[in-house]
């Protein structure tokens, strides 16, 4: 049952705390990037992750007779049968952003971004997520889908500049293996593609 | 410019110089006032403002010679307002020079003064083309060549430039140096001047070489007795190269030369700054008693200088880190506070210096164990200054780097090495490597833990400069960072003789070093580094008394951190303990050679359960009990007749695999996750001692596979290993309690089937609690009409509120009314319904039964667990939050019966469980599961008459939980009568012999919590 939902609808029935949320982007935006983000800012932020939210409902009996509480949407019982996080619009946004000229306003909206993913990745550690927020950043803002044979030497030149430092081959193929798994990227002969959307 | 003049621009600065600091500003100031009032200083000379401004040109050039003091007005004339009036100036010099003076130091000193103001009060354009026509002026009166053009240049860079302008201050020199050299070599302005400029470029290269090359040169040429020495160039020297020193981390010979200064020098600030400086090195040095000798000469020092300068205010800290040093992190919180206010009170808030020291004191707070205070307050300190980053090259990355270090006890992984490096690349002085070795051993740590195979050139690079590092000081936080990276990096490299040999050497440091600093509570890897040395080297007996020893060094010291702490404030302590624990268990478990027994593993998991409980739910017993530690078995007040299940979670640690022997690795909550179950009972009645064997110990992840593996129709392996477990312990058993406080087990014991028809809740009593210090004898209840009955039915229709399109629906629940006023007749209790008044009365209630027939509601954001107790359930009066329950005094309530769905499927704060725990009822009766209306109403009725009959509530659950299983729809039938409701009515598609509540979950879902 696809409907359309409103921003405070999408953050019930996704159960996110949306102010926490927030804060915890502050926190880490200025932890590890040195960013702060401002109150404008913050909206977009609430704006961004209500618009890239997709809520899947399924519509139950009327009939229940246990003691728990469900919710109702326009006169019918529902229950949540999906959730998926829409990657491709939260940087297509991003980039209609920067485009408009709003580098210098929203410079940290991608930032944020980048940090948000860790929370609908939530099963990725810091390594993980460093490099699936710098692969979606090329694909989907930059359109790149980099190939096997390249990917080792792009990822550790962006480590260079990001910690100072590169990783073993090993390592790199440990990080990419795992978002394999996780169902966040896959090969297209020979090209790495990013899903469009995740489950959380 | 608009087609305004400099003269303009100059004007309208007055009001500006007249309140700057140097007197240059001020004569500057009135110089203007005379210029618009159109008056000359030689025909106006009686006019009063000329006379003022003569007076102060006078005092600033310290001479009454009307010469000079005409030439010094034209010189600052025309650099002011650029007059060109050469034929006069040269007129003016002639007459000045050729009276066999000199160019005096003062005419420069002014010049220099007035260049600073302009500088200060933003006006550096100004200030720029001041500087270029005082040039232009000497270049025509002297040449290039000139001394007096070198030396009055040299004058400007040194004391001007170097500070305010150093891209100037290069240039000039660059262009200049081969002129000054030639003419200026006997002078000592020339030396200082170099050896600023080499400071410069130390800062703009990163690099401390360029003050080492001119320090060289100057000691080749004192060597030659080519050198124009004085006291106070010797100073300087020795100040330069105690800097210098520093830098490269020789802190000896940095050491000899700044006391080299102190012995000598008269001047009480350059004194206190390398006292200072030795206080600073021997900090690093961990030298406790070296630092405690450096801040009373500098005390004394500063008693007799008697003001009040920066040097002066950094002893202040320098005392804070003297305690914190001793660990004493109390009093250094003190010292830092002391240290930030006359900062503030001096230079400012928003300043580099205050908020270092703020950073300071924000670190012994989080040693003190305000932990998430400190986190905050750091968080929001670096919030202030990331606006302006470059104005905090210090405190920016201090705090950067407390953040990061205070945190990495759990997780270690590439945001943290890029936080590093950030705050790393903050720091404008690269180069000193005293004051950026502890983020270079944090870096260190972090490459090195982020990448096991790391081998690559950055860390080669970094490896090798600490390396040379602490080959000459092994010593302080930084080697310890250092050491442990070090030692994981040979792991890493399969190099295992040679990583046990650093973390032998390590470990001997630690053992040696300041106890209090090392052997800090929240520095975890030491001891996970003590035990694996010992395992390693297989000193088990050792081990044993390291583990044992826990309790005392790292257990009650951290529960007595939490005494005066709020819920929240201690979260993160509690995880500590936990992660210390964890250490315990995983140890014992991997390594049976160590010796200790189940029993005493118990014993250390019990105590901790039971003063952790105690810190949420008895305060006051808390802190009367903290220290003492329950150490016979037999304390557990079981008979013969019982068995204990005692629940631990715990995160396990590998502490056999030497490649994670060094630093905790972020725990991954799906693979390392486990449980251990112990189980306590006495072989026979008569027995009268406590056995306690370890159950099992099983990461979760093994539990949950083994429990999905299962159907409602299959029995699952986690039963079918629960039962193979279990079965030989109940041997003449009757009772289990269960002890968990953190996870529940998967499903209710109650409900797990110990043959194909037969569960474990139909013969056994199960009663829930935290911990086996809190089993108590069953509970009684001999006034049953002393009752509360609280039953809820109608909720509202569907979409109440048309304003809203997503709402929560709660449907009606026509056996929640049935229920309360049955058993109410039933027992003699009172019966009444939901309303707003209700929530205002509930905290006062004093019945010994409160019983509330209703929905609950879980606010999924939260994960808080409400209960509905009035009809309009979106008013708040109608909601019983679990931490509205939390509050009320319900001491001399016996029992509370939650009837509603899965009003105990959740353990831990927000939970209701956890919130009647801590309203002071001494027992519960709560759901694990969803319930059905109808079916719940029954049951709930059965449990009553069995209370009303028994009188004891876990043999009266264990009748009830019979009794449903088993009757037949005749035997309700005949049996069971209900007001206001048809029981043959409501059975009428069952069979006769049907078993209506034969399905667990109608009967094996109820839990007894003992409080």
């Amino acid at each position: 049952m696809k409907v359309q939902l409103s921003e405070e609808e999408i953050y019930t029935l996704a159960e996110i705390d949306i102010d926490r949320l927030c804060t915890m982007v502050r926190e880490r935006a200025l932890m590890r990037e040195l960013c702060k983000i401002e109150d404008e800012e913050i909206n977009k932020v609430r704006m961004l992750i209500a618009e890239c939210i997709d809520i899947d409902l399924e519509a139950v009996e009327n009939e229940i007779n246990t003691r728990a509480c469900f919710h109702s949407f326009d006169g019918k019982l529902i229950v949540v049968r999906r959730r998926t996080f829409d990657l491709k619009l939260l940087f297509q946004e991003v980039k209609y952003l920067l485009e408009l000229g709003f580098a210098g306003k929203y410079e940290s909206i991608l930032i944020v971004a980048k940090i948000i993913l860790s929370f609908f990745v939530d099963f990725l550690d810091g390594d993980s997520e460093m490099i699936f927020s710098m692969l979606c950043t090329r694909y989907f803002l930059k359109g790149e889908a980099i190939h096997n044979i390249v990917i080792f030497e792009k990822i550790n030149t962006f480590l260079k500049e990001e910690m100072g430092t590169e990783w073993s081959y090993k390592k790199i193929n440990d990080v990419l293996r795992t978002l394999e798994k996780a169902s966040v990227i896959e090969w297209d002969n020979g090209n790495l593609i990013v899903k469009d959307k995740i489950y959380f | 410019m608009n087609g305004k003049t400099v003269s303009d621009s100059v004007s309208d600065m007055k009001e500006q110089l007249e309140k700057s600091e140097h007197i240059g500003g001020f004569i500057l100031a009135i110089l203007i006032n005379v210029c618009e009032d159109g008056l000359d200083i030689e025909q106006d000379s009686e006019n009063e403002l000329v006379e003022e401004y003569i007076i102060l040109l006078k005092e600033a050039l310290k001479s009454d010679n009307p010469y000079f003091i005409l030439m010094v007005n034209y010189e600052i004339n025309l650099c002011c307002f650029g007059i060109n009036e050469r034929k006069l100036l040269n007129k003016i010099y002639e007459n000045y020079l050729d009276s066999g003076m000199i160019y005096p130091v003062s005419a420069i000193g002014l010049h220099i003064d007035i260049l600073k103001a302009f500088f200060e009060i933003g006006e550096d354009e100004t200030g720029r083309r001041y500087f270029e026509r005082l040039k232009y002026i000497n270049t025509n009166v002297f040449g290039k060549k000139d001394y007096f053009f070198c030396r009055n240049l040299s004058y400007v860079i040194f004391y001007f430039l170097q500070e305010y302008d150093t891209d100037a201050a290069i240039y000039e020199y660059e262009k200049y140096i081969n002129d000054f050299v030639q003419v200026l070599r006997h002078d000592i302005i020339l030396y200082q001047m170099q050896l600023g400029n080499a400071v410069i470029l130390v800062n703009r290269d990163n690099d401390p070489e360029h003050l080492g090359r001119v320090l060289e040169e100057c000691q080749r040429r004192i060597d030659k007795n080519d050198f124009p020495m004085s006291a106070k160039f010797s100073e300087l020297l020795c100040r330069m190269r105690g800097i210098y020193y520093r830098c490269i981390g020789e802190l000896d010979q940095a050491i000899a030369n700044f006391q080299y200064v102190i012995e000598r020098t008269d001047d009480f600030s350059s004194k206190l700054f390398c006292i200072n400086q030795i206080g600073m090195l021997m900090y690093h040095k961990q030298n406790e008693k070296g630092l405690w000798t450096v801040i009373c000469q500098g005390m004394e020092t500063a008693r007799k200088y008697g003001k009040w300068d920066e040097n002066v205010v950094e002893l202040l800290n320098l005392k804070g880190l003297y305690y914190f040093l001793k660990g004493q992190f109390a009093d250094a919180a003190d010292w830092f506070t002391k240290a930030k206010r006359n900062s503030e009170s001096l230079f400012g808030e928003n300043v580099d210096l205050t908020m270092k020291y703020q950073s300071n004191f924000l670190l012994a707070r989080f040693y003190e164990g305000y932990i998430e205070e400190a986190r905050e307050n750091s968080l929001k300190l670096l919030e202030k200054m990331s606006s302006f980053p470059e104005k905090y090259p210090e405190a920016l990355s201090y705090v950067q780097n407390n953040l990061i270090v205070t945190s990495t006890e759990n997780r270690i992984d590439s945001q943290y090495c890029k936080s590093i490096k950030k705050a790393l690349d903050s720091k404008k002085t690269q180069y000193d490597l005293v004051s950026t070795v502890l983020l270079k051993s944090n870096l260190y740590f972090s490459y090195v833990m982020s990448d096991e195979d790391a081998n690559n050139k950055e860390i080669d690079i970094l490896e090798k400069e600490l390396d040379k590092y602490f080959q000459n000081f092994p010593d302080g936080d930084s080697y310890i960072v250092y050491m442990k990276a070090r030692a994981k990096r040979f792991f890493s490299l399969n190099k295992i003789k040679e990583g046990y040999y650093i973390a032998e050497c390590l470990n001997d440091y630690l053992k040696t070093a300041s106890p209090e600093s090392v052997s800090n509570l929240f520095n975890i890897n030491n001891y996970v580094l003590y035990i694996r040395i010992l395992i390693h080297k297989r000193q088990f007996v050792e081990t044993r008394q390291a583990l044992l020893g826990m309790k005392e060094k790292y257990i009650i010291p951290l529960l007595k951190r939490m005494e005066n702490k709020t819920e929240n404030n201690a979260e993160t302590i509690g995880q500590y303990l936990q992660l210390y624990m964890s250490i315990f268990v995983s140890t014992v478990m991997e390594y049976p050679e160590v010796g200790v027994s189940a029993e005493e593993l118990y014993l250390f998991v019990l105590n901790y359960k039971y003063l952790a409980g105690l810190f949420y739910f008895d305060r006051k017993k808390f802190k009367g009990e903290v220290a003492e530690w329950y150490s016979d078995i037999n304390e557990v007040s079981i008979n013969g007749n019982s068995l204990v299940l005692e629940y631990f979670d715990y995160i396990r640690h590998d502490m056999v695999s030497n490649l994670t022997v060094i630093g905790l690795h972020y725990a991954d909550l799906s693979t390392d996750l486990s449980q251990l179950c112990f189980v306590v009972y006495r072989k026979n009645e008569n027995e009268n001692r406590n056995v306690v064997e370890i159950l099992y110990n099983r990461l979760y992840q093994e539990i949950w596979d083994d429990y999905e593996d299962g159907t409602c129709q299959t029995i699952s392996k986690y039963e079918i290993e629960m039962c193979r477990l279990l079965r030989p312990k109940l041997y003449e058993k009757d009772k289990i309690y269960i002890c968990t406080d953190s996870i529940l087990p998967l499903i209710p014991l109650g409900a797990i089937k110990i043959n194909s028809c037969t569960y474990i809740g139909e013969l056994f009593e199960t009663i829930y609690c935290s911990s086996a210090l809190d089993i108590k004898e069953d509970i009684e209840i001999f006034d049953l009409n002393d009752c509360l009955f609280v039953g809820v039915s109608e909720f509202g229709e569907l979409n109440k509120n048309e304003n809203k399109r997503l709402h929560r629906y709660m449907n009606s629940l026509p056996f929640a009314q049935i229920e309360v006023e049955n058993i109410a007749k039933m027992t003699g209790g009172k019966c009444i319904e939901g309303t707003i008044e209700l929530k205002r009365k509930l905290p006062s209630v004093n019945n010994t039964v409160i019983h509330l027939a209703t929905h609950t509601m879980m606010n999924e954001i939260t994960g808080e667990r409400n209960v509905i107790i009035g009809h309009d359930w979106e008013n708040e009066s109608n909601i019983l939050k679990a931490s509205d329950i939390e509050k009320m005094n319900w001491n001399n309530v016996k029992l509370a019966v939650l009837s509603g769905c899965e009003t105990g499927g959740e353990i831990g704060a927000g939970s209701l469980r956890w919130a009647l725990k801590k309203s002071g009822v001494k027992a519960s009766i709560t759901t694990y599961y969803e319930v059905e209306d109808d079916k719940n109403m029954f049951f709930m009725f059965c449990l009553y008459k069995y209370i009303a009959k028994c009188k004891k509530i876990g043999s009266a659950l264990l009748m009830a939980q019979k009794e449903m299983k088993n009757i037949t729809k005749r035997e309700i039938v005949h049996q069971w009568h209900f007001e206001g409701f048809d029981v043959a009515d409501h059975f009428q598609n069952f069979g006769d012999n049907d078993k209506p509540f034969a399905n667990k979950d109608d009967w094996a879902v109820y839990i007894y919590q003992m409080n």
